[in-house]
């Protein structure tokens, strides 16, 4: 990649258009009516020392589409990175983040999602990598049925320090959502997970869930989570949970008995721990062997 | 299940699905028991069958054995105001001066005096939360932080000498009556001091002292000195700071080693005139392998005008011992209640908080838990009642410290009328805190559409033997479980009622009998609209 082009998206299909806007914004649009079949990678420069990049991404009614975009590199970054995505009315978006940043890498992700009528966006976010990462993730939901689901997956180890936002707001009715966010803190990892949901006085009849499940896997890992809800009317269905444990010593008894080696126990455990949200991508093999392989 | 049931029967059931079966829909419960193990008995249930049944204790008819104490309470007694002019010899606003007045007509040590006044500095210069409600219409000139109706120290020995209409506030509040029939001593203060102090004779035998805090301080100077504001320092925040600066009144509670304590004691605290601010302080030591329950009650009269409640409760729960504080809040709408309690438990104790906030406008209470020694456990039991006007930020604060250590928090909310609950919860586990164990459970009913509810818990792990489990659930009653009452014949206020009872229930039975009384009277006057 040139050192001048920021990012890059592997597509053929005529009717996705990547645009550059300014120095550092693009805009990725689908035209109405488009269903994606293909993935759409987007990857980044991986060779500046300093990124900085705003992506808007526009989704047209009745697109169904799945954007993978790619944060990797080999050299130490920092990185700061604003997306807006804009759904329109009727459309199907999965969007996943795969990072997997090395050692010293910094980043600064904030995505704010905008959903229309009966629209859906399932945000799928792998945080993998990287010593600082700050991920900022805002939902809204503006007309009714609006779907907004969000899974993330992270891990910290050595002295990585991951802080996660997560937020879905419901400001019409009939909305829908899952916030399912799981974490794995190990060595000497800080791992800090805040999710909310907010259903105002207009969103009556939503449906909304969120989850931060977390194993704290060494005694020098820290681990803050707070799961919120801000709701304004009655007519809701809403709820949350949150827990943080170690692996379960019953399991591990049961499979070290079946003459299973300690580290493979644990390994197993742990790939049952975080298969909920990598069936999710089960459609992408390739994509789900390597974070398999990375955890 | 434990503690005593006050029911009405609803149905009979051919049905065994229902019968012996524990079923639970949208966060409520329906319960299903052996009639033969309810007590008191009501003849109108039949006997040797397993009912449905929903716990209704308004609704049953007091047999000649039982007349709840607390089942005739109205708005009208909450309300009642002495008129009388003790008032106008007090000023409003805080000044150095008032507390150093306030030390001076107690009479009291220099190092009180000086911890008052460093509280008073503290006052000065900490800010006002950054979270929670919004607390700048409280203007602090406009409170009478002292004021004396009686000015009798240590209180009176015998309700007949209190003065009549003192008395009388308190008679119609039940509260000789509770001391007759159900409770080991008895501590009321009306405004700034204590009005009442009884303990029976056989616990003052077994060294327990219960008594005005202001009277502890001359007559055990030495104990009240070790523990003063050790648990909640002045420094703490700035309702911590104004309360060490201008306290005045509360308890002092002492359970000596090994001695148990079975019936409860309770103090009940009013404020009376206008504009008027309580700043009780209660005390209490649980000296290794005790235990003890008491109960604290509040309530003022409502004018439409600012008044302040910034009490402090510090707990001391030695070795092997056990503990209960209860407490009923319903402090008036145009009440200020920026309260602050907490509890150091020592190694294999346990302390149980239990407690039901319905009152005043704007409330920020959060009792915490320090497990400080191996084996210890809190639980923490609580319901906010949110109607129009109010803002109940309630909650609870848990440090796991200590080895072993386990906690329990149950809170349930109403909110109805544009009321607005916050659940607000702090759970920390140290680096020490070998094995922690913690359970919370938060759940909201809103009654209608203008109502609204937050879940705010903050939970941070330092050690990973830890087990750390959360949930909340926000919703509506059910609109099936209406259908079915109302089919029955049953009004639909009475039975949005009967519903919400059954929803506080696991807090409630945790209450003696004619408290949790009380706490369904209460809910119920809520739900009649019976705005104070």
């Amino acid at each position: 990649m040139a050192d001048s082009q920021l990012i890059k998206l592997d597509s053929a299909n005529p009717s996705v258009l990547l645009k550059r806007d300014s120095e550092n914004e693009y805009i990725l649009s689908i035209k109405d009516n488009v269903i994606v079949r293909e993935p759409l990678n987007i990857t980044f420069n991986n060779t500046l020392k300093d990124l900085n990049i705003n992506l808007i991404i526009k989704i047209g009614k009745n697109v169904k589409a799945t954007i993978i975009e790619r944060f990797e590199n080999k050299k130490d970054q920092t990185i700061m990175f604003h997306s807006r995505i804009f759904a329109d009315k009727d459309s199907d978006l999965r969007f996943i983040i795969f990072q997997n940043l090395s050692n010293g890498s910094k980043l600064t992700d904030i995505c704010e999602i905008e959903v229309k009528k009966s629209a859906k966006v399932h945000f799928i976010n792998f945080q993998l990598g990287g010593k600082d990462i700050r991920s900022t993730l805002q939902q809204v939901s503006l007309n009714e049925y609006g779907s907004l689901n969000t899974d993330l997956l992270c891990r910290t180890h050595n002295n990585q320090n991951h802080h996660f936002d997560i937020s879905n707001t419901y400001k019409s009715m009939n909305g829908y959502g899952r916030i399912i966010a799981k974490g794995i803190a190990l060595d000497k990892g800080q791992l800090m997970i805040n999710g909310a949901i907010t259903i105002t006085n207009k969103g009556g009849g939503t449906d909304a869930h969120l989850r931060q499940d977390s194993l704290l896997l060494s005694k020098n890992a820290s681990l803050r989570t707070t799961p919120k809800l801000n709701i304004a009317t009655n007519d809701v269905k809403a709820g949350h949970g949150a827990s943080v444990t170690n692996l379960n010593d019953e399991s591990l008894f049961y499979l070290a008995t079946r003459g299973i080696s300690e580290k493979d126990v644990k390994k197993m455990l742990i790939n049952g721990f975080v298969a909920e949200q990598l069936d999710k991508i089960s459609d992408l093999p390739e994509l789900r062997n390597e974070i398999y392989q990375i955890i | 299940m434990r503690g005593n049931y006050v029911i009405q029967v609803i149905r009979t059931s051919e049905n065994p699905l229902y019968n012996r079966n524990f079923l639970k829909a949208d966060g409520l419960r329906w319960i299903s028991i052996d009639i033969d193990r309810c007590q008191p008995k009501s003849s109108e249930v039949k006997r040797n069958q397993s009912i449905l049944l929903i716990m209704n204790p308004t609704q049953q008819k007091p047999s000649a054995q039982h007349k709840p104490i607390f089942a005739k309470l109205t708005r009208d007694v909450f309300d009642h105001k002495n008129n009388a002019d003790y008032i106008k010899k007090f000023r409003k606003g805080l000044t150095r001066e008032l507390v150093e007045y306030i030390s001076k007509d107690k009479n009291e040590p220099d190092w009180m005096l000086a911890l008052r006044l460093r509280s008073f500095d503290y006052f000065n210069t900490l800010p006002l939360p950054e979270f929670g409600p919004e607390l700048y219409s409280l203007h602090f000139d406009e409170i009478c932080f002292f004021a004396k109706a009686a000015d009798k120290k240590g209180g009176f020995k015998t309700w007949e000498d209190v003065p009549k209409e003192i008395k009388y506030t308190f008679e119609r509040l039940g509260i000789p009556e509770a001391e007759r029939k159900v409770l080991a001593g008895v501590g009321a203060q009306y405004e700034s001091e204590a009005i009442y102090h009884s303990i029976e004779k056989e616990l003052s035998d077994k060294g327990v002292i219960f008594t005005d805090l202001d009277i502890a301080l001359h007559k055990y100077p030495e104990l009240v000195k070790k523990y003063f504001m050790k648990c909640v320092p002045p420094n703490d925040h700035k309702f911590a700071a104004l309360h060490g600066a201008v306290w005045s009144g509360g308890t002092f509670l002492y359970i000596p080693k090994g001695v148990k304590v079975e019936k409860p004691l309770q103090s009940y605290f009013r404020m009376n005139a206008m504009n008027m601010g309580q700043f009780e302080h209660t005390l209490i030591i649980i000296e290794d392998g005790a235990e003890g329950h008491y109960i604290e009650g509040c309530s003022a009269p409502k004018y439409g005008s600012h008044a302040l409640h910034a009490g402090c409760v510090e707990i001391f729960v030695g070795k092997n011992a056990k503990f209960r504080y209860s407490s009923v809040e319903n402090w008036s709408r145009d009440t200020y209640n920026l309260n602050t309690k907490r509890a150091i438990i020592e190694k294999n104790s346990v302390i149980e908080w239990v407690g039901g906030n319905m009152g005043s406008g704007v409330t920020m209470l959060y009792p915490c838990s320090i497990l400080k020694g191996d084996g210890s456990k809190a639980d923490h039991l609580g319901i906010a009642f949110a109607n129009e006007g109010q803002i109940q930020h309630t909650g609870a604060k848990v440090y796991h410290i200590g080895k072993n250590t386990s906690s329990r928090v149950v809170m349930k909310s109403i909110s109805k009328g544009g009321g607005i609950s916050v659940y607000r919860g702090l759970l920390r586990v140290a680096k020490t805190a070998e094995n922690a164990i913690s359970q919370v459970e938060c759940d909201a009913l809103i009654l209608d559409s203008i109502s609204a509810s937050d879940t705010i818990p903050d939970i941070k792990v330092d050690n990973e033997t830890a087990t750390v489990n959360h949930e909340a659930r926000v919703g509506r009653l059910n609109e099936e479980d209406i259908f079915y009452l109302t089919s029955r014949g049953i009004p639909k206020e009475q039975a949005e009622a009967m519903i919400v009872n059954g929803f506080i229930n696991p807090v409630v039975r945790e209450l003696p009998l004619e408290y949790a009384v009380e706490m369904n009277r209460l809910i119920e006057m809520e739900m009649e609209n019976s705005v104070g």
